[in-house]
Protein backbone atom coordinates (compact mmCIF):
# COMPACT_ATOMS: atom_id res chain seq x y z
CA UNK A 1 0.00 0.00 0.00
CA UNK A 2 1.50 3.36 -0.94
CA UNK A 3 2.15 6.01 1.63
CA UNK A 4 0.32 9.01 0.20
CA UNK A 5 2.08 11.27 2.68
CA UNK A 6 5.25 10.55 0.70
CA UNK A 7 3.77 12.21 -2.36
CA UNK A 8 5.93 15.11 -3.44
CA UNK A 9 4.83 18.55 -2.36
CA UNK A 10 4.61 19.91 -5.92
CA UNK A 11 2.36 17.01 -6.92
CA UNK A 12 0.04 17.69 -4.00
CA UNK A 13 -0.17 21.31 -5.12
CA UNK A 14 -1.21 20.17 -8.61
CA UNK A 15 -3.91 18.05 -7.02
CA UNK A 16 -5.31 20.75 -4.74
CA UNK A 17 -5.32 23.10 -7.73
CA UNK A 18 -8.03 20.87 -9.12
CA UNK A 19 -10.34 21.07 -6.11
CA UNK A 20 -13.20 23.23 -7.22
CA UNK A 21 -15.32 23.84 -4.16
CA UNK A 22 -13.89 25.79 -1.25
CA UNK A 23 -15.57 23.26 1.06
CA UNK A 24 -13.57 20.40 -0.50
CA UNK A 25 -10.44 22.51 -0.15
CA UNK A 26 -11.11 22.96 3.57
CA UNK A 27 -11.78 19.25 3.97
CA UNK A 28 -8.43 18.56 2.32
CA UNK A 29 -6.73 20.86 4.85
CA UNK A 30 -8.42 19.05 7.74
CA UNK A 31 -7.10 15.60 6.78
CA UNK A 32 -3.68 16.01 8.44
CA UNK A 33 -1.06 18.58 9.36
CA UNK A 34 1.01 18.10 6.22
CA UNK A 35 -1.96 18.56 3.91
CA UNK A 36 -2.99 21.59 5.96
CA UNK A 37 0.40 23.12 5.16
CA UNK A 38 -0.22 22.57 1.42
CA UNK A 39 -3.73 24.06 1.40
CA UNK A 40 -2.65 27.66 1.64
CA UNK A 41 -4.66 30.55 0.38
CA UNK A 42 -2.30 30.92 -2.58
CA UNK A 43 -2.72 27.33 -3.66
CA UNK A 44 -6.48 27.69 -4.02
CA UNK A 45 -7.06 27.85 -7.74
CA UNK A 46 -9.44 30.69 -8.39
CA UNK A 47 -9.28 30.18 -12.16
CA UNK A 48 -11.47 27.10 -12.23
CA UNK A 49 -14.94 27.55 -13.68
CA UNK A 50 -17.35 27.98 -10.79
CA UNK A 51 -20.99 28.54 -10.27
CA UNK A 52 -21.34 32.11 -9.01
CA UNK A 53 -22.44 32.41 -5.45
CA UNK A 54 -25.92 33.63 -4.83
CA UNK A 55 -26.17 36.58 -2.53
CA UNK A 56 -29.13 37.88 -0.67
CA UNK A 57 -28.65 41.27 0.92
CA UNK A 58 -30.80 42.54 3.74
CA UNK A 59 -30.34 45.90 5.39
CA UNK A 60 -30.96 47.27 8.81
CA UNK A 61 -29.91 50.90 8.98
CA UNK A 62 -26.17 51.02 8.58
CA UNK A 63 -25.78 47.28 8.60
CA UNK A 64 -26.00 45.04 5.58
CA UNK A 65 -26.52 41.37 6.21
CA UNK A 66 -25.54 39.17 3.31
CA UNK A 67 -26.34 35.52 2.97
CA UNK A 68 -23.82 34.12 0.52
CA UNK A 69 -24.86 30.76 -0.82
CA UNK A 70 -22.44 28.50 -2.64
CA UNK A 71 -23.22 25.10 -4.15
CA UNK A 72 -22.76 23.41 -0.77
CA UNK A 73 -23.27 25.88 2.01
CA UNK A 74 -24.47 29.28 3.03
CA UNK A 75 -22.48 31.76 5.01
CA UNK A 76 -23.74 34.94 6.54
CA UNK A 77 -21.67 38.06 6.71
CA UNK A 78 -22.36 41.40 8.18
CA UNK A 79 -21.05 44.50 6.47
CA UNK A 80 -21.15 47.67 8.48
CA UNK A 81 -21.65 50.79 6.47
CA UNK A 82 -21.94 53.68 8.86
CA UNK A 83 -23.44 56.86 7.47
CA UNK A 84 -24.33 55.37 4.15
CA UNK A 85 -27.78 55.03 2.87
CA UNK A 86 -28.88 52.23 0.62
CA UNK A 87 -29.06 54.36 -2.48
CA UNK A 88 -25.35 55.21 -2.21
CA UNK A 89 -24.09 51.68 -1.95
CA UNK A 90 -24.27 48.70 -4.24
CA UNK A 91 -23.08 45.31 -3.22
CA UNK A 92 -22.04 42.92 -5.95
CA UNK A 93 -20.65 39.45 -5.88
CA UNK A 94 -18.14 37.98 -8.28
CA UNK A 95 -15.99 34.85 -8.04
CA UNK A 96 -16.45 34.60 -4.31
CA UNK A 97 -15.48 38.19 -3.56
CA UNK A 98 -17.82 40.84 -2.41
CA UNK A 99 -17.61 44.24 -4.01
CA UNK A 100 -19.02 47.11 -2.11
CA UNK A 101 -19.37 49.91 -4.60
CA UNK A 102 -19.66 53.37 -3.09
CA UNK A 103 -19.60 56.80 -4.60
CA UNK A 104 -15.95 57.33 -3.73
CA UNK A 105 -14.50 53.91 -4.36
CA UNK A 106 -14.84 50.18 -4.38
CA UNK A 107 -14.15 47.96 -1.44
CA UNK A 108 -13.43 44.31 -2.07
CA UNK A 109 -14.16 41.86 0.71
CA UNK A 110 -13.71 38.17 0.88
CA UNK A 111 -16.76 36.51 2.45
CA UNK A 112 -14.65 33.44 3.25
CA UNK A 113 -12.53 35.48 5.63
CA UNK A 114 -15.16 35.66 8.25
CA UNK A 115 -18.78 34.81 8.24
CA UNK A 116 -20.30 36.43 11.25
CA UNK A 117 -18.02 39.26 12.19
CA UNK A 118 -16.21 41.97 10.30
CA UNK A 119 -14.02 40.65 7.53
CA UNK A 120 -10.43 40.39 8.73
CA UNK A 121 -9.02 41.74 5.53
CA UNK A 122 -10.55 44.06 3.09
CA UNK A 123 -9.00 45.94 0.29
CA UNK A 124 -10.16 49.38 -0.43
CA UNK A 125 -9.56 50.67 -3.89
CA UNK A 126 -10.44 54.23 -4.54
CA UNK A 127 -11.43 55.11 -8.01
CA UNK A 128 -9.42 57.85 -9.57
CA UNK A 129 -11.12 60.77 -11.22
CA UNK A 130 -14.80 61.01 -10.54
CA UNK B 1 8.82 16.99 -37.91
CA UNK B 2 11.25 16.63 -40.82
CA UNK B 3 13.09 13.70 -39.32
CA UNK B 4 9.93 11.73 -38.51
CA UNK B 5 8.53 12.09 -42.03
CA UNK B 6 11.78 11.04 -43.67
CA UNK B 7 12.13 7.97 -41.46
CA UNK B 8 8.60 6.82 -42.27
CA UNK B 9 9.32 7.18 -45.99
CA UNK B 10 12.30 4.91 -45.82
CA UNK B 11 10.41 2.50 -43.55
CA UNK B 12 13.10 2.71 -40.90
CA UNK B 13 11.85 3.45 -37.46
CA UNK B 14 14.28 4.39 -34.80
CA UNK B 15 13.88 2.13 -31.80
CA UNK B 16 14.70 2.84 -28.18
CA UNK B 17 14.95 0.59 -25.17
CA UNK B 18 13.53 1.52 -21.78
CA UNK B 19 14.81 -0.38 -18.79
CA UNK B 20 12.75 -0.54 -15.62
CA UNK B 21 14.15 -0.52 -12.09
CA UNK B 22 13.50 -4.30 -12.00
CA UNK B 23 15.79 -4.72 -15.01
CA UNK B 24 13.11 -5.50 -17.62
CA UNK B 25 13.67 -4.00 -21.06
CA UNK B 26 10.99 -2.63 -23.38
CA UNK B 27 11.76 -1.78 -27.01
CA UNK B 28 9.66 1.01 -28.45
CA UNK B 29 9.59 3.33 -31.42
CA UNK B 30 11.15 6.68 -30.76
CA UNK B 31 8.00 8.46 -31.97
CA UNK B 32 6.05 6.91 -29.06
CA UNK B 33 8.61 7.53 -26.38
CA UNK B 34 9.32 11.19 -27.10
CA UNK B 35 5.93 12.12 -25.57
CA UNK B 36 7.93 11.86 -22.43
CA UNK B 37 10.00 15.03 -22.06
CA UNK B 38 12.68 13.48 -19.84
CA UNK B 39 13.37 10.72 -22.37
CA UNK B 40 13.16 13.13 -25.30
CA UNK B 41 16.05 15.08 -23.84
CA UNK B 42 18.06 11.88 -23.35
CA UNK B 43 17.39 10.84 -26.96
CA UNK B 44 18.60 14.24 -28.11
CA UNK B 45 21.77 13.57 -26.14
CA UNK B 46 22.27 10.36 -28.10
CA UNK B 47 21.03 7.70 -25.67
CA UNK B 48 19.20 4.66 -27.07
CA UNK B 49 19.10 2.51 -23.91
CA UNK B 50 17.35 4.42 -21.20
CA UNK B 51 17.53 3.17 -17.63
CA UNK B 52 14.64 4.33 -15.44
CA UNK B 53 15.74 3.75 -11.89
CA UNK B 54 12.62 5.24 -10.36
CA UNK B 55 10.07 3.27 -12.38
CA UNK B 56 9.29 -0.38 -11.73
CA UNK B 57 8.09 -2.83 -14.39
CA UNK B 58 4.46 -2.74 -13.32
CA UNK B 59 4.31 1.05 -13.54
CA UNK B 60 6.34 1.24 -16.74
CA UNK B 61 4.01 -1.25 -18.45
CA UNK B 62 1.04 1.00 -17.67
CA UNK B 63 2.89 4.10 -18.84
CA UNK B 64 3.88 2.44 -22.11
CA UNK B 65 0.24 1.45 -22.63
CA UNK B 66 -0.70 5.10 -22.18
CA UNK B 67 2.02 6.42 -24.51
CA UNK B 68 1.18 3.90 -27.24
CA UNK B 69 -2.47 4.89 -27.21
CA UNK B 70 -1.74 8.60 -27.13
CA UNK B 71 0.75 8.27 -30.00
CA UNK B 72 -2.28 7.27 -32.13
CA UNK B 73 -4.08 10.47 -31.30
CA UNK B 74 -5.57 12.24 -34.31
CA UNK B 75 -8.39 14.69 -34.89
CA UNK B 76 -10.87 11.87 -35.54
CA UNK B 77 -10.35 9.56 -32.55
CA UNK B 78 -10.77 12.04 -29.71
CA UNK B 79 -13.71 10.08 -28.33
CA UNK B 80 -11.71 6.85 -28.32
CA UNK B 81 -8.82 8.51 -26.44
CA UNK B 82 -11.26 9.96 -23.95
CA UNK B 83 -12.69 6.51 -23.26
CA UNK B 84 -9.20 5.08 -22.99
CA UNK B 85 -8.31 7.71 -20.38
CA UNK B 86 -11.46 6.92 -18.43
CA UNK B 87 -10.60 3.22 -18.35
CA UNK B 88 -6.96 3.96 -17.59
CA UNK B 89 -7.72 5.55 -14.21
CA UNK B 90 -10.33 2.95 -13.28
CA UNK B 91 -7.78 0.45 -12.02
CA UNK B 92 -6.49 0.19 -8.48
CA UNK B 93 -6.32 3.59 -6.81
CA UNK B 94 -3.17 2.56 -4.94
CA UNK B 95 -1.38 2.17 -8.30
CA UNK B 96 -2.00 5.82 -9.05
CA UNK B 97 0.55 6.81 -6.44
CA UNK B 98 3.39 5.13 -8.36
CA UNK B 99 1.95 6.27 -11.69
CA UNK B 100 1.70 9.94 -10.78
CA UNK B 101 5.18 9.94 -9.27
CA UNK B 102 6.59 8.29 -12.41
CA UNK B 103 4.67 10.58 -14.75
CA UNK B 104 6.09 13.52 -12.86
CA UNK B 105 9.63 12.15 -13.07
CA UNK B 106 9.25 11.41 -16.78
CA UNK B 107 7.44 14.70 -17.54
CA UNK B 108 4.48 13.26 -19.41
CA UNK B 109 2.17 16.23 -19.13
CA UNK B 110 -1.04 14.64 -20.42
CA UNK B 111 -0.71 11.73 -18.03
CA UNK B 112 0.04 14.09 -15.13
CA UNK B 113 -3.15 16.00 -15.84
CA UNK B 114 -5.17 12.82 -16.08
CA UNK B 115 -3.84 11.39 -12.80
CA UNK B 116 -3.98 14.59 -10.76
CA UNK B 117 -7.59 15.05 -11.81
CA UNK B 118 -8.37 11.45 -10.96
CA UNK B 119 -6.82 11.85 -7.50
CA UNK B 120 -8.61 15.16 -6.91
CA UNK B 121 -11.87 13.43 -7.86
CA UNK B 122 -11.35 11.07 -4.93
CA UNK B 123 -11.36 14.09 -2.61
CA UNK B 124 -14.19 16.06 -4.19
CA UNK B 125 -17.38 15.91 -2.21
CA UNK B 126 -15.95 13.48 0.34
CA UNK B 127 -16.00 13.87 4.09
CA UNK B 128 -12.68 14.29 5.88
CA UNK B 129 -13.06 10.83 7.41
CA UNK B 130 -13.65 9.24 4.00
CA UNK B 131 -10.59 11.01 2.52
CA UNK B 132 -8.41 9.72 5.37
CA UNK B 133 -9.66 6.18 4.67
CA UNK B 134 -9.19 6.40 0.91
CA UNK B 135 -5.63 7.71 1.22
CA UNK B 136 -4.83 5.65 4.32
CA UNK B 137 -3.71 8.74 6.22
CA UNK B 138 -4.00 8.79 9.96
CA UNK B 139 -5.23 11.86 11.73
CA UNK B 140 -2.23 13.50 13.41
CA UNK B 141 -4.21 16.29 15.07
CA UNK B 142 -5.10 16.19 18.73
CA UNK B 143 -8.86 16.61 19.21
CA UNK B 144 -8.27 20.24 20.25
CA UNK B 145 -6.12 20.98 17.21
CA UNK B 146 -8.62 19.38 14.88
CA UNK B 147 -11.44 21.42 16.30
CA UNK B 148 -9.37 24.56 15.76
CA UNK B 149 -8.74 23.65 12.13
CA UNK B 150 -12.42 22.92 11.60
CA UNK B 151 -13.27 26.22 13.25
CA UNK B 152 -11.19 28.05 10.65
CA UNK B 153 -13.77 26.98 8.14
CA UNK B 154 -16.75 26.45 10.36
CA UNK B 155 -19.30 27.93 7.99
CA UNK B 156 -18.27 25.49 5.27
CA UNK B 157 -19.47 22.62 7.41
CA UNK B 158 -22.87 24.03 8.10
CA UNK B 159 -25.53 22.55 5.93
CA UNK B 160 -23.10 20.83 3.56
CA UNK B 161 -23.49 17.11 3.24
CA UNK B 162 -20.35 15.18 2.40
CA UNK B 163 -20.08 11.71 1.03
CA UNK B 164 -18.86 9.24 3.65
CA UNK B 165 -18.48 6.32 1.23
CA UNK B 166 -15.07 5.21 -0.01
CA UNK B 167 -15.84 4.65 -3.70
Amino acid sequence: MPDWLELQHDLLVLIVNRLNLIEDYHNFATVCKFWHSVATKDNFNSNLPRVPWLMLVLTWGDVYVCDVTGPKSTSRMVVEMPNRSMDQVYILESLGSLFVVMQDGVEIRDPREDSTDHPKESTETHLSGR
Amino acid sequence: MASSSSSSKTGLKKMLTLKSSDGDEFELEESIVIQCQTIKHMVEDGFSLIPLQNVDTKTLTKIIEYMKKHAEKTESNKEEIKNFNKEFVKGSFDDQFELVSAANYLHINGLMDLLCQSIADRINNKSVRAVREIFNISNDYTPDEEEKVRDEHKWAHEGGEFDESLD
